[in-house]
C-alpha cells in the first residue's frame, strides 16, 4: 500500500549550512508521527520542504503517490500545513485567510465547515479581525483551523501546541484525532514531549537534519523515555 | 548623551555588519563618494556658467534655499519622526534612548535623494555668491544652515508625532496642516509668493553667505554664529521632543488592531482573490494608507494652488509615481508578512500571487498619479493643447508602468522584513529605500522631460508615440520579474525572508 509520504535522502542546504543531510521517512494513512529534536535539528525546515514551501536541494517526497517534483500543486492540495511561527498574512481576518484558502483550493460549500472549526478553536469572535492584532496563541489556533480545514490527506503541524491554552490544545488534539480517523497521515513537530505522546502513536528523532532514532510514542514517556530521548538528541 | 552616542555606535555598527556582501558595502561607500565628488563638481561648475544665467542663479538663491527649508520640515513628517537606524520592533527589548533615536534619524537625513539634491544645489549657488571670494566661509554658512533647518525639521516631525498620539491631537495636525496648506495657496494665487520670499529669512542666509565670501566678517560672523545656536537649541530641544513623544500614551495603536471589519463576499476567482487580500493589506496599513493619501492629494494640491502650468504638469506624475512606488511597490511581497509561508503551501499557480502584487501596485500608483494629475491641472492658466493632454496622459501611463516595473524588480531581487504595524513603520531600511527612490524616480523623471519635450513640438501623438517603446519595455522588465518568480529558489527566498527577516 502506497503510504500517504514518503521522504527518501531529503537534503536542503543554505550555502554552506546543511540544515537537513538526508531525511527518510515513510507515513501511513491514519497513522500519526512526532517530529522531535533540539532546536536546529531541521524540523521546520524538513516541515516546509514536505509542505512545499522550500524546494529541496537533493532527495525527492512523494505525498499520496504524487512526486512534490513534478507535481508540487498536487502535492500541496493534498497537505495541510501549519507553520511553526506567525504564519498568518497581518492585515486579513480570519475569515478572509479561509476565504482565499477555499478559493485556491477550489473549496465548495466551506462556510459550515469554517464556522464549525473557529467555533471549536474559540476563534468565532475573532473572525473579522486583522491577525496582526491576535495573541501568540490565538496564531497558533488559527494556523492550526487553516490546516485542518480542507481536511487534507497529509496533516503538517510544525509547534502547534506552542503558547496554546489548555483548551486549545485539546481542540488541537482532536483535530488530529478526526484526522487519523479520517485516515490522514499527520506530522507533528513539537518541543513539548508529553503532547508529542498525545497526539502521536511514533516518534522520530531529529538531529542535525537526519533521523537518529524512531519509536513508539509512548516509550518517550516517564524518567526512562525522558533519559532516551535526551541520549538520542545530545 | 555620551551613553546616547554610545548607542548609536553600536546601533550604526551593527547596521553595517548587516550589509553582509561585499559588493553591498562597496557599493555604499562609492555611494558616498559619488556624492562628494557631485559636491566638487557642482562647487566648481561658477566658471562655467555664463553671467545671465549665473545671475538668475543668484537671484533665485533666497527661494532655493527656502525650497529646501521646506524639505527639511517635510521629509522628516513623512517618516513620521525620521529614519530608523535599526525598526523599533527589533529594538523593543532594548533600552534604546530616545535620544538615541533622534540622533539616529538625523544621521540618517541624508539618506534622501531629494535631501542630496538639494545639497547639491546650494553646494553650487553656495559658490556662485562666493565666486570671487572665500568659498569656505561661505560654506560654513551654508552648513550651519542645513544643519539648523534639518534637525529643526526633525524636532517639528517628533513634535508632530507626539501630538498624533491622542484624537485631539491629530485633530489638530489635520486643522493645522489644511491651514498652512489654504495658506500658502492663498498666498501664491493672491500673488503674495513674492512678497513672503522677499521677507523670508533665507534673505539674511544669502546676504551671509556673500559677505563671508566678499570678507565683511561681521554680518557674516553673526548670522553663521545664529544659525549655529539655533542649531544647537534644536537639537536639544528636539531629542527632549522625541523623548516626549515616544512615552506620550497614544490612544490608536492597539484599537486599530482589535476593531472588527466588514466582511466582504468572496470574489470570483483565484486572482480577484488575491487582489482583494492585497488591497486590504495596504488599505490596512497605516504607514501606507496616510502615505498613499499624502501622495494623492498634496503634490495635486499645491500644483493647483502654484497654478503650475501645462508644461510643467508633464513631469508631475513621475514625481507622484515615484513616490507612491515606495510605499509598498520596492517589497511588494512584504504584504503577506509570515503568512507567505502558509500562501506558499496553498495549491495555486505562484505567479498568481506576483500579478496580484503588480495589479495592486499598478492601480494604487495610477490612482495617486491620476488624482495628482486632475487636481493639479484645475487651476493651470489657459486651455491645454491637443500634445500637452496627451503628454500628460502619456507620462502618467509611463511613469506608473516603469515603477510598477523596477518596484517587482527589486521586490523579487531584495526583499525586506517589514512588518508595517505602526505609522511610522516602513518597508525596507532607510539605505535600500534611498537606492530604491534613486532608481525609481530617475527613469520617471526622464520619461516626463522626454514627454515634455515631445508635447513642444506641437503634435499631439509624439508624446502617445515615445511613451510606447518606454511602457514596452516596462512591460517586458514586468514579465521577466514574473518569470524570476517562477523559480522555486527564489520564491522560496522571497518567502522565507518576508515571513521571517
Amino acid at each position: 500500500m502506497t503510504p500517504v509520504l514518503l521522504a527518501q535522502g531529503l537534503v536542503v542546504d543554505f550555502g554552506a549550512v546543511r540544515a537537513v543531510g538526508g531525511f527518510d521517512l515513510s507515513v501511513g494513512a491514519g497513522a500519526s508521527v512526532a517530529l522531535v529534536g533540539r532546536n536546529g535539528a531541521g524540523k521546520s525546515t524538513t516541515m516546509r520542504v514536505l509542505a512545499g514551501v522550500l524546494p529541496p536541494s537533493a532527495g525527492h517526497v512523494q505525498v499520496v503517490g504524487i512526486d512534490a517534483a513534478h507535481d508540487p500543486a498536487g502535492v500541496r492540495a493534498a497537505v495541510g500545513y501549519c507553520p511553526d511561527v506567525g504564519g498568518l498574512i497581518p492585515r486579513a481576518t480570519p475569515w478572509e485567510h479561509l476565504q482565499l484558502a477555499a478559493r485556491l483550493r477550489g473549496m465548495r460549500d466551506w462556510r459550515h465547515r469554517a464556522e464549525d472549526l473557529l467555533e471549536r478553536f474559540d476563534l468565532h469572535n475573532a473572525a473579522d479581525r486583522v491577525t496582526s492584532g491576535f495573541s501568540h496563541g490565538m496564531s497558533r489556533r488559527l494556523s492550526v483551523v487553516l490546516a485542518a480545514f480542507h481536511q487534507p490527506r497529509l496533516l503538517l503541524l510544525d509547534e502547534p501546541f506552542d503558547g496554546v491554552d489548555p483548551l486549545g490544545v485539546d481542540a488541537t488534539l482532536e483535530v488530529v484525532r478526526q484526522a487519523r480517523e479520517q485516515g490522514a497521515a499527520v506530522l507533528v513537530s513539537t518541543h513539548l514531549l508529553e503532547l508529542a505522546v498525545q497526539a502521536c502513536q511514533e516518534a522520530v528523532v531529529l538531529k542535525g537534519g537526519r533521523v537518529v532514532g524512531a519509536a513508539p510514542a509512548a516509550e518517550l514517556t516517564g524518567r526512562d523515555g525522558d533519559a532516551k530521548y535526551r541520549a538520542l538528541i545530545s | 548623551m555620551t551613553g546616547s552616542l554610545a548607542q548609536l555606535g553600536a546601533l550604526l555598527a551593527l547596521r553595517w555588519q548587516m550589509a553582509r556582501t561585499p559588493g553591498l558595502r562597496l557599493a555604499i561607500v562609492l555611494a558616498a563618494l559619488t556624492v562628494l565628488w557631485l559636491l566638487h563638481l557642482v562647487v566648481g561648475s561658477g566658471d562655467l556658467l555664463d553671467a545671465p544665467t549665473l545671475a538668475t542663479a543668484i537671484d533665485i538663491a533666497p527661494a532655493t534655499f527656502f525650497g529646501f527649508g521646506v524639505l527639511a520640515v517635510i521629509a522628516p513628517l513623512t517618516a513620521g519622526g525620521g529614519n530608523e537606524v535599526v525598526p523599533p520592533d527589533q529594538l523593543a527589548v532594548y533600552p534604546v534612548r530616545p535620544t538615541t533615536q533622534f540622533f539616529g534619524g538625523l544621521l540618517l537625513a541624508p539618506l534622501n535623494l531629494v535631501w542630496v539634491v538639494q545639497l547639491l544645489v546650494l553646494a553650487g549657488l553656495t559658490s556662485y555668491l562666493t565666486l570671487d571670494g572665500s568659498l569656505l566661509r561661505g560654506a560654513l554658512t551654508t552648513l550651519t544652515y542645513v544643519l539648523c533647518l534639518t534637525i529643526s525639521g526633525q524636532m517639528l516631525a517628533w513634535f508632530v508625532v507626539g501630538l498624533r498620539q491622542t484624537q485631539r491631537g491629530r485633530r489638530t495636525v489635520s486643522a493645522a496642516g489644511i491651514a498652512l496648506l489654504l495658506t500658502s495657496i492663498v498666498a501664491v494665487r493672491s500673488g503674495h509668493g513674492n512678497v513672503v520670499l522677499d521677507r523670508s529669512p533665507t534673505r539674511s542666509v544669502t546676504a551671509a553667505v556673500i559677505a563671508g565670501g566678499d570678507g565683511h566678517l561681521a554680518r557674516w560672523g553673526t548670522t553663521t554664529v545664529l544659525l549655529l545656536l539655533l542649531a544647537a537649541a534644536a537639537t536639544v530641544l528636539g531629542a527632549r521632543t522625541c523623548a516626549w513623544a515616544l512615552r506620550r500614551p497614544g490612544d490608536l495603536g492597539l484599537n486599530r488592531h482589535t476593531d472588527p471589519v466588514r466582511r466582504r463576499d468572496a470574489k470570483s476567482s483565484a486572482l480577484r482573490e488575491l487582489v482583494a487580500t492585497d488591497r486590504a493589506s495596504v488599505w490596512r496599513a497605516p504607514a501606507l494608507r496616510r502615505g498613499g493619501l499624502v501622495l494623492a492629494i498634496l503634490p495635486g494640491l499645491i500644483a493647483a494652488g502654484a497654478a503650475v502650468p501645462w508644461d510643467s504638469m508633464i513631469v508631475l506624475p513621475g514625481l507622484v509615481a515615484a513616490g507612491a512606488g515606495l510605499l509598498f511597490g520596492v517589497n511588494a511581497f512584504c504584504l503577506d508578512g509570515s503568512g507567505a509561508v502558509w500562501l506558499a503551501s496553498l495549491p495555486h499557480d505562484p505567479r498568481l500571487v506576483a500579478r496580484a502584487k503588480a495589479i495592486v501596485l499598478a492601480e494604487t500608483v495610477l490612482a495617486a498619479v491620476a488624482v495628482a494629475a486632475v487636481a493639479g491641472s484645475l487651476r493651470s492658466p489657459g486651455a491645454p493643447t491637443a500634445a500637452q493632454l496627451t503628454a500628460i496622459a502619456a507620462s502618467g501611463i509611463t511613469c506608473t508602468a516603469l515603477v510598477v516595473a523596477g518596484g517587482l524588480k527589486m521586490s523579487t531581487k531584495r526583499p525586506h522584513r517589514a512588518d508595517l504595524r505602526g505609522p511610522r513603520d516602513a518597508v525596507a531600511p532607510p539605505g535600500a529605500l534611498a537606492i530604491a527612490s534613486a532608481r525609481l524616480a530617475l527613469p520617471a523623471a526622464f520619461a516626463g522631460l522626454l514627454l515634455g519635450s515631445a508635447s513642444q513640438t506641437g503634435a499631439w501623438w509624439w508624446p502617445p508615440l515615445l511613451a510606447l517603446p518606454l511602457v514596452l519595455l516596462a512591460v517586458l522588465s514586468v514579465l521577466r520579474s514574473l518569470r524570476r518568480y517562477d523559480d522555486p529558489f527564489v520564491r522560496a527566498r522571497i518567502v522565507q525572508t518576508v515571513a521571517s527577516g
